[in-house]
C-alpha cells in the first residue's frame, strides 16, 4: 500500500481538484468504511447507504482535514458520525429493534447459560451474534473489520488508529474469547465431555 | 519447545496468516508435536469459519466507488472554520472559563463588600453619640419625654438622654433642667414644651424656659412660633404663650428675628412679640432680672451633668475653628465694613512672649468677610490698648451684622491677650 502513493499525497491531489485521487482513496478504504457502517447500522441493512454517505461527506469536508497523513482514522471518525446521524434520524422507526452494537447487556455467563442448546442454523447465527456482543467494545470493530471484510492487520491498524501490535493482540484475545463461548456451546450440544485448555 | 500458552495465543494470527515467517514455522512445528494445541487450532479454525460464514452474507455486495464518484459534491472550503468552531465549542475561550471559575469568588467578594457597606451604615456607638443631644439633669413633678418615633415615656428619670427630635413636656407644678452637649442648661418651667433639633437648636412651643447658653463656635437658636432667637453664648429667659413670645436677657447679647425684622437685645432688655407685631422694639426694664429669678432656684444635678459632659463632650469638636474669644453681633446694618478695632486692658509694650492672633470676621450668615493674622509685634506697638485691623477682604460685602473671633497662635509666644472689646468701623462714604 505504501509503495504506491501515500494517503497524504492523494488527499493533496483531491484538494487540488483531482477526483481520480479520491477514487483511489475510496478503493483503498471502502471495505473498511462499509464494515464500520455495518458495525453501526448493519442490522438495518443500511450499511451501504451509510458508507456512501460517509465517503461523500468525507470528500466534502476534505479541506478541513488538518493532518492528511491520518486520513484513514479521520475517515473512520466521519463514518462513525455519519452512522450515528443516520441512527438519530431513523431512530423513531428502528427503536423497536435492537441493533448489534447497542446490545450490550448480555454477559458471557448469559451467553454460556443459554438454556436452549442450539442446533439449528438460525440459532447458531444468533449465538455468534450474542458472543460478539459480549466482547469489550474496543474489540468489536476490529473483529468486524477482520471477519466481515477480511482486512489485514495492517489495514485495520491504519483505519482504527491503533498500532499493528495492538490490533494483533486485540484480535487474538477476541477470537480466544469467542472460541471459549462457541466451542463450549458446541461441545455441550454434542454431549461431549467438557474440554478445558491446560 | 515453545510453551503451549504462547502458541495458543498466536493461533488466531496464524489462522489469519498474519505471523512472520519464523513465527509461522515455530507454530507449525509445535502443532505437529502437541495434540492439545492441535485440537485448539481446530477449534479456532471452526470458530473463525463460523464467523466468516456468519458475516459472508453481509459482505459488501456492490462497489460503492462508482456511486460515490458519480455523486461527488463540491469541496466545502467554506466550512474550513467548522473545525475552529468545534474547537471553540469543545474548548471555550479561556477568559470565559476563568470568568465562570471566578463566579464563587465574585460572589464572596460581593458579600464582603455588602457586609462592609452594611457595617458602615450600621448605627455604631459613635453614631448613637451623634444623636444624643442632652441629658435631663434635674426633674421634679410630672415630666414626659416624647421620642422622635412617637414613643412616650411618662416619667423622665434623671440621666435619661434626649436624642435629636425628642420633646420634653412639663406638667403643672413640674420643672426640669436639660443639659445639652457643650454644657448649655435649659430650665423648663411648668407647662412647657420644647423639642431638641440638635444641641444648638431647639424649638419651643409653649411655656417658660430659662436658657444658659455656653459659648461655642456655633450659634445657638431657639425657634418659637413668633420668631427665632439667635445667641452665641448668653443667658436669657423665654416665655411662650398662645399669643406672644417674650424674651428677657439677663446676660450677654441676644438677637430676636421675626420675618425680615430683627432686634438685638442687651443685658436687662426685653422684647415681647405677638403674631401681629410689625415692629420689634426692645425695652430696658429692671424687672427683667426679676423675671428670671425663678430659674436660679433650680440647679442641675452636678453629678449627672458632669458625667454627661465628660462622656459626650470628650468627642472631638466638629468645627476646626476654636475661638478663644468671640464678639457677638456687631451690627453693621448693611454698611460696608472698613475695619475693626480690638481693645484690651493689658500693657503689652515689653511683653515678648505674646501669642499671635488669627482674626476671623464673618457675617451673621457665616460668610467670611476677612481673615488676618496679627503678629505679636503689632499688639506691642499698638497704642492705648487698641488696634485697628483693616478689612482687606470683601470690602463691599453688606451684612446685617457680623461677628469676630480671635484665635491665638501660640507658636510665637504663650502669653495671651485678654480682649475687652471690639468695635466695627464702617465705611460710611
Amino acid at each position: 500500500m505504501s509503495n504506491v502513493q501515500s494517503d497524504a499525497m492523494l488527499v493533496h491531489r483531491c484538494i487540488n481538484g483531482d477526483t481520480d485521487a479520491y477514487g483511489e482513496l475510496v478503493t483503498r478504504y471502502q471495505k473498511a468504511v462499509y464494515a464500520t457502517a455495518y458495525y453501526y447500522v448493519g442490522r438495518f441493512g443500511s450499511a451501504e447507504d451509510v458508507s456512501q454517505d460517509a465517503l461523500l461527506a468525507a470528500y466534502k469536508s476534505l479541506p478541513n482535514l488538518k493532518k492528511p497523513d491520518r486520513f484513514a482514522s479521520w475517515l473512520k471518525e466521519v463514518t462513525c458520525r455519519t452512522a450515528s446521524n443516520w441512527l438519530r434520524q431513523h431512530g423513531k422507526t428502528i427503536n423497536l429493534e435492537t441493533p448489534l452494537p447497542y446490545k450490550r447487556t448480555i454477559s458471557i455467563e448469559d451467553a454460556r447459560a443459554n438454556p436452549e442448546h442450539v442446533f439449528r442454523k438460525q440459532d447458531r447465527v444468533e449465538m455468534i451474534q450474542r458472543a460478539i456482543d459480549t466482547l469489550p467494545e474496543r474489540f468489536r470493530l476490529p473483529v468486524i473489520l477482520r471477519y466481515l471484510q477480511e482486512l489485514s492487520y495492517q489495514e485495520i491498524s491504519h483505519f482504527t488508529g491503533e498500532s499493528p501490535d495492538e490490533v494483533r493482540g486485540i484480535l487474538q484475545r477476541a477470537l480466544s474469547q469467542l472460541k471459549e463461548i462457541l466451542v463450549e456451546d458446541d461441545e455441550q450440544s454434542q454431549g461431549e465431555q467438557d474440554w478445558r485448555r491446560v | 519447545m515453545a510453551s503451549c500458552l504462547k502458541i495458543s495465543c498466536e493461533l488466531p494470527s496464524y489462522l489469519d496468516n498474519e505471523l512472520s515467517h519464523s513465527e509461522k514455522l515455530i507454530v507449525e512445528k509445535h502443532i505437529q508435536e502437541c495434540p492439545s494445541c492441535r485440537r485448539e487450532l481446530s477449534q479456532y479454525q471452526k470458530c473463525a469459519a463460523d464467523l466468516y460464514e456468519q458475516f459472508s452474507p453481509h459482505r459488501m455486495q456492490h462497489d460503492v466507488k462508482q456511486y460515490v464518484m458519480e455523486h461527488l459534491p463540491e469541496l466545502d472550503y467554506s466550512t474550513r472554520d467548522v473545525a475552529g468552531l468545534n474547537q471553540r465549542a469543545k474548548h471555550p475561550s479561556i477568559w470565559r472559563e476563568r470568568a465562570i471559575r471566578l463566579i464563587p469568588v465574585g460572589f464572596a467578594t460581593v458579600l464582603v463588600v455588602l457586609a462592609f457597606l452594611i457595617s458602615e451604615q450600621w448605627p455604631t456607638d459613635d453614631a448613637w453619640h451623634e444623636h444624643v443631644v442632652g441629658v435631663v439633669s434635674n426633674v421634679s413633678g410630672n415630666v414626659v419625654r416624647l421620642s422622635d418615633f412617637g414613643m412616650t415615656e411618662d416619667t423622665t428619670d434623671l440621666k435619661q438622654f434626649s436624642s435629636k427630635g425628642d420633646s420634653i413636656r412639663t406638667a403643672k407644678d413640674s420643672h426640669a433642667i436639660v443639659t445639652l452637649k457643650g454644657g448649655t442648661d435649659i430650665t423648663l418651667d411648668e407647662g412647657s414644651a420644647i423639642t431638641f433639633q440638635d444641641n444648638r437648636q431647639v424649638r419651643m412651643d409653649s411655656g417658660q424656659a430659662y436658657f444658659n447658653v455656653t459659648p461655642a463656635n456655633q450659634l445657638f437658636r431657639v425657634l418659637t412660633p413668633y420668631g427665632d432667637i439667635t445667641v452665641f453664648g448668653t443667658q436669657f429667659n423665654v416665655v411662650v404663650d398662645s399669643e406672644s413670645v417674650r424674651v428677657d436677657v439677663t446676660e450677654g447679647v441676644v438677637r430676636f428675628e421675626k420675618d425680615q425684622m430683627y432686634e438685638t437685645l442687651k443685658k436687662g432688655e426685653s422684647v415681647e412679640v405677638r403674631s401681629k407685631t410689625r415692629r420689634l422694639q426692645s425695652t430696658y426694664s429692671p424687672a427683667v432680672a426679676e423675671r428670671s429669678l425663678w430659674a436660679k432656684k433650680i440647679v442641675p444635678n452636678n453629678l449627672v451633668k458632669s458625667n454627661f459632659i465628660a462622656r459626650y463632650d470628650a468627642l472631638p469638636p466638629k468645627t476646626e475653628l476654636s475661638a478663644e474669644k468671640a464678639f457677638n453681633f456687631l451690627d453693621i446694618n448693611n454698611i460696608p465694613l472698613k475695619a475693626i478695632e480690638l481693645k484690651w486692658n493689658q500693657s503689652l509694650g515689653s511683653n515678648y512672649d505674646l501669642a499671635g492672633y488669627h482674626v476671623y470676621v464673618t457675617s451673621f450668615e457665616e460668610e467670611e468677610i476677612f481673615h488676618r493674622f496679627i503678629e505679636p509685634s503689632e499688639f506691642r506697638n499698638a497704642r492705648n490698648g487698641r488696634l485697628i485691623i483693616e478689612n482687606n477682604g470683601k470690602r463691599k460685602l453688606r451684612a446685617k451684622s457680623m461677628y469676630v473671633r480671635v484665635v491665638p497662635d501660640i507658636s510665637y509666644g504663650e502669653e495671651k491677650i485678654i480682649f475687652s472689646g471690639c468695635k466695627a468701623i464702617l465705611d460710611l462714604e
